[in-house]
């Protein structure tokens, strides 16, 4: 149980890792230690992740209906189909 | 109708001259249809652009469905279809290479923020709303946009985006940083005054 993350800067480099979830479980035991104890970073962490929930928000927006029909129909015009 | 009942029992599996192999490959890009809008939404300028960066990938995808592998991931089969058309189209509009995001801290925005008095933030965090967080996805250069659509809207892992994009995983992390670095240095200098 040897390293702590010693610094914001440390942690800096480790915080976009973290929020995709690419740590092990002991490097994320330790951002979670700094999280914790380091207001500022812990603040990072939160607008990182508010960024990306507002990113997904805004742009969840389906396929228009009427494009969808034109697909099926350009798929179903499509005679280059069955060329074995 | 008649015809298809008297069709001999080895030409029944065809629909309209379209083997069920076939229809099944329709069926499941189409089902992909609302993936694949929501990444061309944001690499098209525009809707128009949108829907037609979204027909000619469905057009491409139907002319060279023998070349997609069964069982393999038609989503990333089908994203780096529109991937390559969008590469195209920004060379073709493009000259010159597009500029690369400033290096700045993964803390710049909060430091930005910060400096410019505690409600700063949660002013930002207000106006995260469509106009400002859009304009700002939409101004990064493709190859740092495309990772964060990918990765940030998609839900795409790493190693699915580096298939969609036919780089290494390691270009896609390098990327994304700097994609989302961008974006952050986009949103201070819009929400925060120099
Ligand atoms: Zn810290």
């Amino acid at each position: 149980m040897s390293t702590h993350i010693a610094s914001c800067a440390e942690a800096e480099t480790r915080l976009q890792s973290y929020v995709d979830r690419v740590l092990t479980p002991a490097e994320v035991a330790q951002i979670e230690e700094h999280l914790l104890l380091c207001p500022p970073c812990a603040r990072c962490y939160q607008l990182e992740r508010d960024i990306r929930a507002q990113l997904k928000r805004v742009c969840d927006e389906p396929c228009p209906e009427s494009l969808k029909v034109r697909l099926r129909n350009l798929c179903a015009e499509c005679d280059c189909a069955d060329a074995d | 109708m008649s015809a298809l009942l008297d069709a001999p029992w080895y030409a029944r599996s065809v629909v309209d001259g379209r083997t069920s192999e076939r229809v099944a490959f329709e069926e499941d890009v189409l089902a992909l249809a609302d993936d694949v809008w929501r990444v061309a939404r944001r690499l098209g300028r525009d809707v128009t652009e949108a829907e037609d960066l979204v027909q000619e990938t469905y057009a491409r995808a139907i002319r060279a469905w023998h070349s997609y592998e069964s069982g393999t991931n038609l989503r990333a089969w089908l994203l780096r279809i529109l991937h390559n058309l969008a590469i195209d189209q920004a060379r073709k509009r493009q000259r010159s290479p597009e500029p690369e995001p400033l290096e700045e801290g993964d803390y710049y925005l909060y430091n930005r923020l910060e400096a410019s008095g505690a409600d700063a933030i949660d002013r930002l965090i207000d106006q995260l709303s469509q106009g400002p967080l859009l304009a700002a996805l939409g101004a990064l250069p493709v190859i740092f946009k495309e990772v964060v659509v990918l990765v940030d809207l998609g839900d795409f892992s790493y190693q699915e985006a580096a298939d969609v994009l036919e780089v290494p995983i390691g270009t896609v992390m390098s990327r994304l940083h700097r994609g989302r670095r961008a974006l952050k240095k986009a949103l201070a200098d819009g929400s925060v005054p120099a």
